[in-house]
């Protein structure tokens, strides 16, 4: 067996288990039921900071989106910090201040610093005993910061963060409807991560904190790419929880084009290297539970088959391609003998590599038994359209995420060696 | 917060996935013996195609110098090295996709070196005896230290499609030649030194023959040029170049 074959069938054997893991994870577990009973007057003050920069557009219906919250309004303190801002962004801000003048809803103004510097800039004016943040790209669904208050009142108590199921805002371009899958999958998987305490990400877009820990902990990190994720990290480091609070929509405008798409998975790419090498103890440490022995290696292991899935994309089809045109060229780029028999297509059963193909067909068709729980649990129905965008979002889309992964490594690795 | 270890779930997976490989190995394995079955059955066809070809020969040569015989012996011919190409290419593709039994396969593939020199041979004594106007090449390649190899198989496999049954070719894969004696002694009295070499009409070609020359040297071992592709246009001169030139080659 060649070497190329080993490492492919290890790869199959890995992504296989994790796949057949989670299916365990979501048969065995019932998630916690939730007694709806227990009455609520939502007296909990909640904070909600929205970090801006430029966002002249789309600040005004984010504020909207919060104003129109199923919830109390005496309890609600609405920060938006303005991070240097040279659009009108401040005016915007303004003016729904003064045409809401029945809420708390206040701005402060820093000079450029980064989105982890405004929230800390807003987590010291909060007052709530829990805060979410709001990007000014995402909006919330009127019941959601109900349910979530609901969820820490009902759930265990060394809860510090609730996470939100994280949409995409009424995807129209190609790009769009693509993650608009992703994310969908993304909450079913986040929902049993959740069950085996594994969250690594607090989605910037309302996640629901307890004020008074986050501040202990040292408030958000100034210096990180993917602040979410870093205290994510730190949360789970501390062995505090992290839990998903189903149907608890939110959502936010996913890139349109390639290139935003491109930046924003650099931008989580490198955090999310940075962040897992800054927590490297963590990994395969038994004192952290499943999270340490499961989703750390899962996500050192996620850069690897990124590497190893550009390589074999190379091996499998561009080099082919290069040979057959190369052989065209031998010939001349005459075809005409070669035609003749074009249509004499014998499919030889046993020509194919039986074991390839069978495990294969298994991890796809556990693949798309779990798109379709995903689907439903996000209470989706799927369209013909779908159907039409999981192609390539199954046999495409993981091969350009892994391109950007390889690109970002090589990037890392020149960068660091221009600064010798 | 105690952290938990979900154990019984990482063995469980473990045990599935398992299970589902060697449901996939065995599936492989099974395949691979069914594979390995008909490339030795299609070998043992091969086998009693030749004797039947070998006895026709020797009826001819010794009974009669009639025409009539020395057709049926030419089509028997056609369809017993045609039969011989297609079940080696499918013998390859086999092999490609083998993961198991090497040995077995090495050993079908000694006897398919085997065959095809025999029918090399018996082509060209036939060619003699009855005067078919084909063109016979041996081409000499390895899949472990040759680049180039693939280039000369694309460039013949060309050659095939256009002339079909008129050009014979029999590859020899010289990586078995430590099992296989007969390759030493072809190979010392063409004094084959690389790969790849091609030998036609007795004239030895050593790295990749490009599409004219190729072409060319087919053409002008048939005995009636009418049927050599896209050489209408070619004048005598042309032609006695490449004898030269076909001359130094081998020298």
């Amino acid at each position: 067996m060649e070497f190329i074959n080993i490492i492919l069938l290890v790869i199959y054997f890995i992504s296989l288990y994790f796949t057949i893991f989670w299916i365990i994870v979501f048969i065995e577990d019932k998630p916690p039921s939730i007694s709806n009973n227990k009455k609520n007057l939502y007296s909990s003050s909640i904070s909600i900071i929205i970090p801006a920069y430029n966002e002249q557009e789309s600040i005004e219906k984010t504020l909207l989106s919060v104003l129109l919250l199923d919830y109390p309004k005496e309890n609600l303190q609405i920060i938006v910090v303005d991070d240097g801002s040279t659009d009108n962004t401040e005016q915007k801000v303004k003016e729904v201040i003064s045409a809401n003048s029945s809420y708390d809803i206040s701005l402060f103004q820093q000079k450029n610093k980064g989105k982890g510097a405004a929230l800390n800039a807003g987590l010291s004016k909060a007052t709530g005993e829990y805060f979410a943040c709001l990007d000014a790209d995402s909006f919330v669904h009127k019941d959601t910061l109900r349910k979530m208050v609901d969820f820490y009142a009902t759930a265990e108590q060394d809860i510090v963060i609730v996470t939100p199921t994280l949409k995409v805002a009424s995807p129209k371009r190609f790009w769009q409807k693509i993650q608009a899958i992703e994310y969908i999958i993304s909450i079913f998987i986040a929902k049993l991560m959740s069950k085996v305490d594994c969250l690594y990400v607090a989605p910037g877009p309302f996640s629901l904190y307890k004020t008074a820990i986050i501040k202990k902990l040292g408030g958000f990190d100034e210096n990180n790419l993917t602040e979410d994720q870093e205290i994510a990290y730190r949360v789970q480091k501390n062995n505090l929880k992290i839990k998903q609070c189903p149907a608890a929509d939110v959502y936010t405008t996913a890139p349109k084009t390639f290139s935003e798409l491109y930046a924003q998975r650099n931008r989580w790419f490198k955090g999310g290297l940075f962040n897992a090498l800054k927590y490297k103890n963590m990994l395969l440490n038994k004192s952290y539970g499943d999270f340490g022995i499961l989703q750390m290696s899962v996500n050192v292991m996620l850069f690897i088959f990124s590497i190893t899935t550009v390589s074999f994309f190379f091996y499998y089809t561009i080099t082919p391609l290069l040979r057959s045109f190369y052989n065209l060229y031998l010939v001349g780029f005459d075809i005409k003998p070669f035609l003749r028999d074009i249509f004499m297509i014998n499919l030889d059963l046993l020509s194919l590599d039986i074991t390839t193909m069978f495990i294969i067909n298994i991890a796809l068709l556990i693949t798309i038994f779990l798109i379709y729980l995903s689907y439903k649990n996000a209470e989706q129905q799927i369209t013909f359209f779908d159907l039409l965008y999981l192609i390539p979002y199954l046999f495409i889309y993981y091969i350009i995420l892994s391109f950007i992964a390889v690109v970002i490594v090589i990037e890392l690795f020149f960068g660091k060696k221009q600064k010798w | 917060m105690e952290r938990k270890i979900s154990k019984e779930k990482y063995i469980l997976a473990a045990l599935l996935t398992l299970l589902i490989f060697s449901l996939g190995l065995t599936l492989g394995i099974l395949l691979d013996s069914v594979r390995l079955q008909k490339s030795e059955k299609l070998s043992k066809q091969q086998e009693i195609d030749y004797g039947s070809l070998q006895l026709q020969y020797l009826y001819l040569t010794t009974f009669s110098e009639n025409e009539d015989s020395c057709s049926v012996l030419k089509v028997a011919l056609d369809k017993s090295i045609k039969d011989l190409s297609v079940s080696l290419e499918k013998f390859d593709q086999y092999k490609h996709n083998s993961n198991f039994n090497k040995d077995e396969f090495n050993m079908v593939a000694r006897r398919y070196i085997l065959d095809n020199i025999k029918y090399w041979l018996f082509a060209q004594k036939s060619q003699q005896k009855c005067a078919i106007d084909l063109v016979t090449v041996l081409y000499f390649y390895s899949e472990n230290d040759c680049s180039i190899c693939p280039d000369q198989g694309v460039l013949l496999t060309y050659y095939k499609k256009i002339y079909g049954e008129k050009l014979l070719i029999f590859p020899i894969n010289a990586d078995l030649e430590e099992n296989e004696a007969m390759i030493t002694v072809i190979k010392s009295k063409y004094n084959i030194t690389q790969y790849p070499t091609i030998i036609i009409g007795n004239k030895k070609y050593e790295g990749v023959v490009k599409k004219q020359q190729l072409g060319k040297v087919i053409c002008n071992n048939f005995v009636n040029k009418d049927i050599c592709y896209n050489y209408k246009e070619d004048n005598e001169e042309d032609v006695k170049t490449i004898i030269n030139d076909s001359e130094v080659n081998n020298s």
